[in-house]
C-alpha cells in the first residue's frame, strides 16, 4: 500500500510538471494566420524573443551600466517571451478588419480579460489591451492596435510591469520608435 | 681405486662405476634443458603489461595536455593564441601607425626583397630580414568594461525594439484614458 502511494505521488508530480508549462503557454497568441496582412502590407516589423535570445538580452541588460536599463531589466525579469507584429500600409484602409479577427477571436478565449480599449475617430484608431492572470500572477499581455494605415499586435508572455514599461518610452537605449522605419530583424552573421 | 679411471676413465674401477651408476639420475643432460611453458608465458605477460602501461601513460599525458590547454586557452585569451583568420599582412601603403587602430591583431610586415644589383653580403642580410617577419607590438586598447558578443547585442537590440513598440502602444492608451 505504501509503495502504491509512492507511485501515485510520483505520477501526480510528473503530471503537474508536464502540465505547468502547458498552462503557462496559454497566453501565447498564434500569429500564423496573418498572411492576408503580410501580403498587403508595405512594411512589416516582426520580432520574436524567447528562450535563449531572451536570456541573452536579459544578461546584457544586467551588465549595461544604465539606470534606465536596470529599471527595464526589473520590469521584465519574469518575462518568458515577447512577440511583436507591426504592419504598415501604403493607403488608408487597405486591410480588412476580418484580417485581424483571428487574433481578436483568440483573445475571446477564457483567461483573457480586456483591461482597456480606446476608440478614436482620428486615424480610425482602435487600441485594446488584454491581460491574462494565473492566480494572482500576470501570465500574459496582449495589445491589438488598428489604425487607418497600421495594424500592430503585441503578445507578452509572463509577468511584466505595464506602467513602468509605458513610462520608459523614449528613455531606453533605442530612441522613441517611429513605426515607419525599416525593420532591423536581420540576424547577425557568425 | 685406480686414479686413472677417475682422471680420464681408462681401465676399470668397480667402486667408482658403482657410484656413477648410483648418481646417474643427476647426470647433466644438455638436450633436456628447456624453458618451461609457464615461464615463457610470464615473460609474454610482462611484455604485454609493459606495453599496456606505456599506453596508459601516453593516454594520461595526452589527457593532461588537453586539459591544460583547455584551461589555459580561455585565460590567455585571443592575444596569445591568435586565430588564423585574425592574422593579416599589411599592404605596402599601410603604415604601422594605422595598424594601432586595429586592436588585438598580430601584425606581420613583409620586407621587400633586395634588388639583384646588390652585393652578396647585402643580399644575405636582406634575405635574413625577409625570412624573419617583423612583429610590431600593437598597443592593446583598454579592456572594455562590458564586452558583449554579437549574439548578445543582437538579442538586446531585438528586445529593446520589442519593448519600444510595446511601450509606444501602451502610451497610446495612457494618453487617451484620463487619470492614467
Amino acid at each position: 500500500m505504501t509503495s502504491f502511494i509512492k507511485y501515485l505521488s510520483a505520477i501526480t508530480l510528473l503530471f503537474l510538471a508536464a502540465a505547468t508549462p502547458a498552462m503557462a503557454q496559454d497566453a501565447h497568441l498564434r500569429f500564423e494566420r496573418l498572411n492576408q496582412l503580410e501580403s498587403k502590407a508595405r512594411d512589416i516589423v516582426e520580432v520574436n524573443i524567447d528562450g535563449k535570445l531572451l536570456e541573452l538580452a536579459k544578461r546584457v541588460m544586467v551588465k549595461v551600466d544604465d539606470p534606465n536599463a536596470k529599471k527595464v531589466g526589473q520590469a521584465i525579469s519574469g518575462l518568458r517571451g515577447i512577440y511583436v507584429r507591426v504592419y504598415n500600409f501604403e493607403k488608408e484602409n487597405e486591410y480588412d478588419m476580418t484580417d485581424i479577427d483571428d487574433i481578436r477571436n483568440q483573445l475571446q478565449s477564457p483567461g483573457w480579460e480586456r483591461l482597456a480599449n480606446v476608440r478614436s475617430k482620428k486615424n480610425n484608431q482602435k487600441v485594446d489591451i488584454y491581460t491574462m492572470f494565473t492566480g494572482d500572477t500576470m501570465s500574459g499581455v496582449a495589445v491589438v492596435v488598428s489604425e487607418s494605415k497600421t495594424v500592430a499586435f503585441i503578445n507578452v508572455i509572463g509577468p511584466i510591469d505595464i506602467d513602468l514599461l509605458a513610462e520608459m518610452s523614449g528613455k531606453m537605449n533605442i530612441p522613441r520608435l517611429e513605426i515607419e522605419r525599416d525593420p532591423s530583424t536581420a540576424k547577425p552573421k557568425n | 681405486m685406480k686414479e686413472d679411471y677417475l682422471w680420464d676413465k681408462t681401465g676399470t674401477d668397480p667402486a667408482i662405476e658403482k657410484l656413477e651408476n648410483a648418481l646417474s639420475a643427476f647426470r647433466f643432460d644438455e638436450s633436456s634443458l628447456q624453458i618451461p611453458v609457464s615461464a615463457s608465458a610470464q615473460v609474454e605477460g610482462r611484455r604485454y603489461f609493459k606495453f599496456l602501461s606505456f599506453g596508459f601513460a601516453a593516454a594520461a599525458c595526452a589527457c593532461v595536455a588537453i586539459i591544460s590547454w583547455a584551461l589555459w586557452a580561455p585565460i590567455a585569451g585571443p592575444d596569445t593564441v591568435p586565430a588564423p583568420e585574425q592574422a593579416f599582412t599589411l599592404p605596402a601603403e599601410e603604415t604601422l601607425d594605422s595598424v594601432e587602430n586595429k586592436p588585438n591583431m598580430p601584425v606581420t610586415v613583409g620586407v621587400k626583397a633586395p634588388s639583384p644589383s646588390r652585393t652578396a653580403g647585402h643580399y644575405k642580410k636582406a634575405v635574413k630580414k625577409a625570412v624573419r617577419p617583423v612583429t610590431a607590438k600593437v598597443k592593446k586598447p583598454a579592456p572594455a568594461a562590458q564586452p558583449f558578443t554579437k549574439e548578445e547585442i543582437y538579442a538586446y537590440n531585438q528586445l529593446m525594439l520589442a519593448l519600444s513598440i510595446t511601450s509606444d502602444k501602451l502610451n497610446l492608451v495612457k494618453e487617451k484614458i484620463p487619470g492614467e
